[in-house]
């Protein structure tokens, strides 16, 4: 086998080794994510870690497994030559004592992510798939890694990793230097190249070995629990995952610096790569730049729902509420504690955690964009149930009714435990019509959204179309994330117009902004049925486009030559509001005398409101998302 | 089937940036691959295919399916296994281009169970994909800006590692797969993802020629050609065995050349000066101007063959936000680069 890059030649990133090998070195810790934007090594350090993990394996989950493979269903070959149900060499149960890792994780399902976490955190797995029931032993260590520009994870998933620590290019002309060295020396003789820093990466693969050992005799001085409960109600971390892991990552800390006790230092370390994922900045004033009460909004509902879907799950974790996190258990050191935890210390502490905070920045390069990597955290793509055989196969079903969309890996499956007991002729396996199994797909695809924007005199005439033209950008900026597909067409003079075909090139639609003509009256019915002949398309059972209609709905031409101009608006927009097409309608107009005719049109619609004087730019794409989430 | 006859890669007219890209690609496969952009009807996808006829011939491990190279260190379990039974024998064979087409699913890429096999014999065996084919080879997919997501999230996992780990319907495997992706787009139709697009080496922008007498000589060609495609492939047989001896040539020669300080160092301050992410760039870098070198017939290379091709590596890295166009302003380039290296 070809040996791996060697752990001791990743240059720089100190953070970051440190929070994989403190990983590796504690029997508690069960995740780790490792975030960072594209080359900066990423995968390297992750893939690296075989050098290190001692007699612990390197097991794989690569983004292509199909669901009964990493999980566990039945096994063909022993069922088919014993009769009886028998469980598959799954990867879970390959992962048992072993590291797992998942490269790309913000790719994976994220059920199967979930559900990963949780063999991780508990240690063993459940099978209940294909008939078989079982559950057996794993204890893994879960590697993660993900680069934030693809989409984030939701912030329920984050919290469930242990440890989360963030890889960065090196920004000085010599470190570069040296790690193209190093990469160009590993290429042209990889061998010899890791027999180099082999002698490094033994010791440390033995420190890490005794620190394992004795991290579970290690403690934490009753006293400093408070101190961490402190942190992260100050860092505004949710739950008491957070609290856990830096106790267990301290522990593992000082076992690595031969210690049983861990002190003020470990803990800070621990809190560096335990929390910053974790950390919610909502209330910090100090901390640039504020989220506005919107993307409050958004998170909260987001978590209700996951919140659910925890329930649903049975998850150990109950009380993460409010309450508890502002009086946790441990918080007054009993007076036999023996080094009691100074008040200032703990500002030292909290400055710290600040450090960090700066590192944090370096992976958000998008400019507008949220912070990495929970950017686009509000399920980047909506996601639905295929019908039409592309996507996809994420699992397999009984067929409901005919079978078009053949599993036949499953179907095997399905029939081997009869095999014994069927005539078979030539064949190995025979398959009976109860047998069969159908394919199950997903397609993950972006919306299709189009921008419908008033050009009359009105708009161009008061400046509102620089506002107008920037709300559009910023949603193009999280369509660009999402691989939305957009159309643009503008209604003025007497007629509206398609400017941009739906398409999904960002580029293109970003050049067509800058060049929106304005002025003339409002025909606002023409942009209306321009814009559905647009979408009427992009209408399936599956999904629903999306129309943002962006004017104050002051309309001035009828479509039918003598029509009240209103009245037909509103009669059109009745008549549109059942037809497959979401709405949302972005008000423009401003000063103290209104008219309020777009909330009307928006009624008429059914579709959802907002109002562009309320709207940052700098946020408007959240709340259109959480609209369209509504709509 | 009859073979279908390729038009010779010598006698497409123009496109250099294309052409060199591809070339150096073939003399240090290392680089990692070419996304070409540009609108249709500018021999994209011509020059590619035809690109198969110059390739090198590649010494391989006999009989094995995912073309397991002789000598690497990572092979497929077929061919550890050949290796210690000792039933394991040299081939020779060509260098292909192996076609990822758009409609194609993951199991038929990735690589599944044979189900025939499971069905006659009751046994699991692999049944190698798209992904095993390219092993060593060249990948080419065509509006690679139109493959599905998920498909890309399978390239994506195969490039990093340059293994494809299978875990599918009851089958782990894990075979090499180091291929050069080959990549054609036209951006009208859409972007592709970042992390994609960083995965790529080089980038070619491809434009319609634009001037007269060049329009009309890619046409007289390219009508001989279809008229009598033998007797058009005989007439550029000279030309094409020359470029052949060029790559075999220079393909020695770039295992020969190491970079010394002065060209790591521009190859460092290009991408710290035009502000790019990572370090991906640095690397394609060195390794794009070693091959330039060697194509150059040199057996040194210069930082002057660092600037000449930053103008295929660094294009499609300068974007830092969707809404910039990634060009690169080649002229400001190495001006800067005059001063910054003294090269001329």
């Amino acid at each position: 086998m070809r040996p791996a890059f060697p752990f001791s030649a990743v240059v720089g990133n100190d953070l970051a080794k440190k929070g994989i090998v403190c990983a590796l070195s504690s029997p508690d810790i069960t995740s780790a994510l490792v975030c960072g934007p594209k080359g900066s090594g990423k995968s390297v350090l992750a893939r690296s870690i075989s050098a290190i993990s001692g007699d612990r394996r390197l097991i794989t989950l690569p983004l292509s497994a199909t669901e009964d493979q990493i999980f566990g269903g039945i096994d063909l070959e022993k069922t088919m030559r014993d009769g009886t149900k028998a469980l598959s060499d799954s990867v879970l149960v390959r992962s048992d004592g072993n590291i797992l890792l998942a490269e790309n994780a913000n790719l994976l399902p994220e059920a199967v992510l979930h559900q990963v976490l949780n063999a991780a955190g508990t240690g063993f797995n459940t099978v209940e798939r294909e008939g078989v029931s079982e559950t057996h032993d794993c204890r893994f260590l879960l590697v993660a890694t993900m680069d934030a520009e693809e989409g984030g994870l939701s912030e329920h998933i984050l919290d469930r990793f242990d440890v989360c620590v963030f890889m960065s290019a090196m920004e000085d002309e010599s470190l570069r230097a040296e790690v193209v060295s190093r990469r160009l020396a590993f290429e042209a003789d990889p061998e010899g190249f890791a027999s180099r820093y082999g002698e490094r990466d033994s010791r440390l693969a033995a420190e890490i070995a005794r620190a394992r050992s004795a991290a579970r005799f290690t403690r934490v001085p009753p006293g400093y629990c408070g101190a961490i409960s402190e942190v992260c109600n100050d860092l505004n971390v949710a739950g008491h995952r957070g609290d856990i892991s830096v106790m267990n990552a301290a522990c593992a800390i000082a076992a690595l610096d031969g210690r049983d006790v861990a002190n003020l230092e470990d803990l800070k370390a621990a809190a560096s790569i335990c929390l910053e994922h974790r950390r919610n900045d909502q209330d910090r004033s100090d901390q640039p730049p504020p989220p506005p009460p919107r993307e409050q909004e958004r998170e909260e509902r987001d978590d209700d729902r996951e919140d659910d879907r925890e329930d649903d799950k049975g998850d150990d974790m109950g009380g993460e509420g409010d309450a508890d996190r502002s009086d946790p258990p441990e918080d007054s050191p009993p007076p036999d504690a023996p080094p009691p935890p100074p008040p200032p210390d703990d500002g030292e502490l909290r400055e710290e955690v600040f450090s960090v905070g700066e590192s944090f920045k370096i992976i958000d390069y998008m400019p507008g964009a949220d912070k990495a990597p929970r950017a686009c955290k509000s399920g980047r793509r909506s996601k639905a149930d295929s019908e039409d055989r592309s996507g996809r196969c994420i699992g397999f079903r009984i067929p409901r009714g005919k079978v078009r969309d053949i599993a036949l890996c499953a179907s095997i499956r399905a029939a081997s435990p009869y095999q014994l007991a069927r005539d078979h002729g030539e064949m190995a396996v025979v398959l009976e019509p109860d047998d069969l199994r159908e394919k199950v797909r997903e397609k993950r695809q972006g919306s299709s959204i189009l921008f419908l924007v008033d050009g009359s005199g009105s708009i161009g005439a008061q400046k509102r179309m620089v506002a107008v033209k920037g709300a559009i950008l910023s949603m193009l900026k999280d369509a660009y994330q999402k691989r939305d597909e957009i159309g643009m067409a503008v209604f003025r003079m007497d007629k509206a117009e398609e400017i941009l075909p739906i398409t999904r090139s960002v580029l293109k639609a970003y050049k067509v902004l800058a060049e929106i003509p304005t002025g003339g009256r409002t025909p606002l019915i023409h942009g209306l049925i321009k814009g559905h002949e647009m979408l009427r398309e992009k209408i399936t059972r599956e999904s629903a486009p999306v129309m943002v209609v962006i004017s104050d709905g002051k309309c001035n031409v009828p479509y039918t030559p003598g029509a009240k101009p209103i009245d037909e608006m509103l009669s059109t927009a009745r008549s549109m509001s059942g037809s497959g097409v979401r709405f949302i309608v972005i008000d423009t107009e401003t000063g103290s005398l209104r008219f309020g005719l777009a909330l009307e049109l928006c009624r008429a619609l059914n579709g959802t409101y907002l109002c562009l004087e309320d709207l940052n730019a700098e946020y408007i794409e959240s709340s259109v998302r959480a609209a369209m989430r509504d709509a | 089937m009859k073979k279908r006859s390729v038009y010779p890669f010598a006698a497409i007219v123009g496109q250099e940036n294309m052409k060199e890209a591809l070339i150096l690609n073939t003399i240090y496969p290392l680089i990692g691959g070419v996304l070409i952009r540009g609108e249709k009807g500018t021999a994209k996808s011509t020059a590619v295919r035809a690109l198969a006829d110059l390739l090198p011939e590649r010494s391989v491990v006999a009989g094995c399916a995912c073309g397991c190279d002789w000598g690497a260190s990572d092979l497929c379990p077929e061919c550890i296994e050949r290796r210690a039974s000792g039933e394991a024998s040299e081939a020779k064979a060509p260098m292909r281009v192996v076609e990822l087409p758009l409609s194609s699913t993951e199991d038929r890429i990735a690589g599944t169970l044979d189900i025939e096999h499971a069905i006659k014999t009751g046994r699991k065996k692999f049944e190698p994909g798209v992904l095993a084919k390219a092993n060593g080879n060249i990948l080419y997919v065509d509006e690679i800006n139109l493959l599905d997501d998920h498909i890309v999230d399978l390239l994506l996992d195969a490039a990093a590692m340059g293994v494809n780990f299978i875990e599918r319907e009851g089958i782990s495997y894990s075979h090499p797969s180091r291929f050069i992706l080959v990549g054609t787009m036209n951006p009208e139709e859409g972007d592709l993802r970042p992390q994609l697009l960083d995965r790529f080496g080089l980038m070619a922008d491809v434009a319609s020629e634009r001037d007269e007498k060049r329009r009309m000589e890619i046409i007289e060609r390219r009508m001989e050609f279809e008229k009598d495609p033998d007797g058009f492939r005989e007439d550029y047989a000279a030309e094409q065995q020359r470029l052949r001896a060029d790559i075999t040539e220079a393909r020695s020669l770039a295992s020969e050349i190491s970079p010394g300080p002065d060209v790591i160092r521009a190859a460092v301050r290009i991408p710290l000066h035009l502000g790019t992410d990572g370090h991906r760039a640095d690397l394609t870098l060195i390794k794009a101007a070693v091959a330039y070198a060697a194509l150059c017939k040199r057996a040194e290379v210069l930082p002057e063959d660092v600037v000449h091709v930053s103008g295929l590596v660094m294009p499609h890295r300068m974007r830092r936000n969707p809404f910039q166009d990634s060009t690169l302003k080649t002229e400001e380039l190495d001006k800067w680069a005059k001063t910054a290296f003294g090269t001329g």
